[in-house]
């Protein structure tokens, strides 16, 4: 109930009634009382309190109370290399963060809505061994993956391209050399991740990456001028360099 | 926030104007600035009438502007519909994609997306037109396109959005050493690595770019672009189908592009009031039925039963107290078996977009449309898992939906080693979004997006090469129902697929392979930016 009804009449020619009064002003149980009402208890829809035409205007609504939006940016190089801090081996037991590609951000609502979303430029040095000494392929995985609160988002799961193709000369393919196409498999990759229910708190978006060190050791072709080299065995690591990057969230609060 | 009588009457108490005063004035008073400690959270959240405007504030464009491949059988995309790049590191505008916007204190949120192809040296003779042609990565290790794309805010480029390095100059190592480090071969000098590349900017010969910013601005009025600057290092391509190549250089065009921006406000405007005035009691004042009710009692009551826009306390409302900032809302996403899913269903062409996606797995081969893209258990890639119910169109609003595909390679009959190979990606909807009274899918064509074999082409062919591209896609589509709705609602949102090859068209089996995707639907209320 919320339109308020005064229980007392103020008529001329009785006695004035104080409790009646009081209840006009501020009644517990409410449906009365001017007080009581306006503490809590207007009401739109049916019956309620709002006139004909009211409507909630910008002014009306708190900053960022129903929309807030916050980011992090990065436009430093950032390079990663197999060889570095990655001891897994063949699992994607280890995902490491990628700097700057990533952002904690507070939830303030349980009711939110939360639109993150995370952008980086890539280009790897991931080397693909057609035949090596051993006669077997190499082609150690560098894989990314978005985390939400330490949990990883799985349907954001990319592998890297291949981009250094080295071509030895053991299983037969008469080109034994080195093909880049770095350049060529740079790119720019902007993705999102929804989440609602996520609660109030403190959370975390991170890009994180896993690299396979791989064992690779490659003879490749070395031409000086017009003569050719006898093929010369190479130590292969994957490298995956990140440029201008950055991750963000919108979160859109308000009842459902 | 609450307040109280401050008095409470008793019995064979003096009336004194003052008691009278302190209970009706700040009635009086609080009627102008109510609040969110004022109102019934749950009513008003439910029942209350939100402004257009009062959350956000939208802008956006859509150009569906084609890539010249039509349907099968299919030539190479030419630039009739592009609009051209300049080379050179200087930042230039895309065509249609300046907006001058004049906004409050608060933050602009922005999703651009545009699409591009890379024509290399392929010069067609009989209407002067560049058309594609594919770069391989054996003809000088496959220099790519170079391209970088940003936002530009008044006449910045916004950071965190330079689709490259900010260093334009950036070159890769490679991650390679010999062994031993000292050679005794005579005619090598100490070890030797292998050339590196310029890598400043994107990529592939064709490739669409999304770009998201959120960007804190003053009040006023600003220009939001997007921009485009290409970092080439190479030229050296050389013509290949030297009967149609004369001369000239390469060229790179935008085709399709779309822009939302949303100027979230962090700082209310001055609110309009509606005050309610009662006149102060006054010593001697008669006491009676005028005094109390009609002068007083009466006009409070009428106050908080019929309470007028401008009563609202200015940012005196949250979250708690309104209606959700989206109307709506899905996301889905999908997972691969082992090898992926592909399809080979023939690409109809830019503008054959409505009723034209097939679904399910019969209907993945050798067919011609587009195809609902489905995980390697079947489940396709639509809403309906998550957002069974259909989308309100029927009212205003405004839906963006974003996409991410990974899109692990374009192969033709086992192969890469092929030229022009050409996978699309799109989004799609489920309704009667043309007025025909007929459900079915409308494919949206300004998110129509052009992806190729960038990345194994020229090398060897090697069958357990089976995902060579791994590329993420990008995809938006934007669906403006804020003037003009549907008769019906939308059944549902979903990714679609297909593949086209110039070499030998339908039946040439070009399989556009994927594995992990989601989709996000979000349903906006309308505010014009």
């Amino acid at each position: 109930m919320a339109q308020v009804i005064l229980v007392t009449a103020y008529a001329d020619g009785t006695i004035f009634d104080p409790d009646g009064h009081n209840a006009n002003m501020h009644t517990v149980a409410g449906g009365a009382g001017l007080f009581s009402e306006a503490n809590g208890s207007l009401e739109a829809g049916a019956g309620g309190n709002l006139a004909a035409g009211f409507a909630v205007l910008a002014e009306h609504v708190r900053p960022a109370g129903v929309v807030a939006a916050d980011r992090v940016v990065a436009a430093r190089k950032m390079e990663f290399y197999s060889n570095g801090a990655y001891d897994s081996v063949g699992t994607e037991r280890t995902f490491v963060q990628i700097g700057d590609c990533g952002f904690t951000f507070v939830s303030e609502f349980d009711e939110s809505i939360v639109l993150l979303q995370w952008q980086f430029f890539i280009h790897q040095w991931r080397y693909l061994a057609y035949w090596n000494a051993s006669g077997i392929d190499d082609n150690p995985v560098v894989i990314l993956k978005a985390f939400l609160d330490g949990t990883a988002l799985e349907y954001t799961r990319r592998p890297l391209a291949s981009t250094a193709h080295l071509l030895d000369d053991t299983g037969g393919v008469p080109d034994h050399k080195y093909r880049n196409s770095e350049s060529l498999a740079a790119q720019w990759w902007s993705m999102a991740a929804a989440v609602d229910s996520l609660g109030r708190g403190t959370h975390e978006l991170s890009i994180r990456m896993f690299m396979d060190p791989g064992t690779s050791l490659v003879a490749i072709n070395r031409t000086i001028g017009a003569t050719a080299a006898a093929p010369y065995e190479h130590r292969c690591y994957n490298r995956a360099t990140f440029g201008v990057r950055a991750a963000g969230g919108i979160a859109f609060h308000g009842l459902p | 926030m609450y307040r109280h009588p401050k008095y409470r009457i008793r019995d064979e108490e003096p009336l004194s104007p003052e008691l009278i005063n302190e209970v009706a004035q700040p009635l009086a008073a609080k009627r102008h600035r109510i609040d969110g400690h004022d109102v019934n959270a749950a009513s008003m959240a439910a029942d209350v009438d939100v402004a257009d405007n009062a959350y956000y504030k939208i802008r956006v464009y859509t150009d569906a502007d084609g890539w010249g491949l039509g349907p099968p059988p299919y030539s190479m995309p030419t630039t009739g519909d592009g609009d051209p790049v300049t080379d050179g590191p200087v930042w230039e505008a895309v065509p249609n994609m300046s907006f001058t916007v004049t906004t409050g204190l608060g933050h602009l949120w922005i999703n651009m997306w545009v699409q591009y192809i890379w024509h290399t040296f392929f010069l067609w003779v009989a209407d002067s037109h560049h058309a594609y042609n594919y770069v391989s990565v054996s003809n000088d290790d496959g220099f790519g396109a170079g391209i970088r794309f940003a936002v530009r805010i008044d006449g910045e480029i916004y950071s965190g959005t330079a689709t490259g390095h900010s260093d334009i100059r950036q070159v890769g190592s490679a991650a390679i050493k010999a062994e031993p480090e000292i050679t005794t071969t005579p005619d090598v000098i100490g070890p030797q690595q292998p050339k590196s590349q310029h890598t400043a900017g994107v990529g592939p010969q064709c490739f669409p770019i999304r770009i998201f910013a959120i960007v804190p601005i003053d009040p006023g009025e600003h220009t939001v672009e997007l921009v485009v600057c290409r970092v080439k290092f190479s030229r050296t391509y050389a013509p290949t189908a030297t009967a149609l190549v004369t001369s000239g250089t390469d060229r790179l065009h935008v085709y399709g592009r779309q822009a939302f921006i949303m100027e979230i406000p962090s700082w209310p405007s001055v609110a309009a009031t509606a005050s309610v005035e009662i006149p102060a009691m006054q010593s001697e004042d008669t006491v009676d039925q005028i005094a109390l009710s009609t002068n007083r009692m009466a006009v409070l009551t009428t106050a908080y039963n019929n309470i007028p826009t401008g009563a609202i306390a200015r940012g005196g409302l949250q979250h708690r107290q309104l209606p959700r900032a989206v109307y709506d809302w899905a996301q889905v996403s999908i997972e691969p078996g082992s090898g992926g899913v592909a399809t080979d269903d023939f690409y109809p062409g830019y503008a054959n977009t409505i009723g034209t996606v097939l679904e399910g797995v019969a209907n993945r081969t050798n067919q011609s449309g587009w195809y609902l893209l489905e995980d390697a258990m079947g489940a396709t890639f639509d809403t309906v898992a998550n957002h069974p119910a259909a989308f309100n169109a029927t009212d205003p609003g405004l839906f963006l939906v974003l996409a991410n595909i990974q899109c692990a390679s374009i192969e033709r009959d086992g192969a890469h080693d092929v030229p022009s190979l050409f996978g699309q990606y799109a989004i799609a909807a489920e309704g009667d979004l043309d007025g025909t009274a007929v459900v079915q899918w409308h494919v949206n064509a300004a998110s129509q997006a052009l992806v190729n074999n960038f990345n194994t082409f020229g090398l060897p062919a090697r069958a357990d090469d089976v995902d060579p591209e791994e590329m993420d896609v990008a995809i938006m589509a934007i669906y403006d129902f804020r003037t003009v709705q549907l008769t019906s609602d939308i059944v549902r949102f979903g990714v679609v697929a297909a593949s086209a090859t110039e070499v030998g068209g339908p039946g040439s089996r070009c399989r556009n392979r994927w594995r992990h995707g989601s989709m996000q639907v979000f349903r906006f209320r309308p505010g014009v930016l």
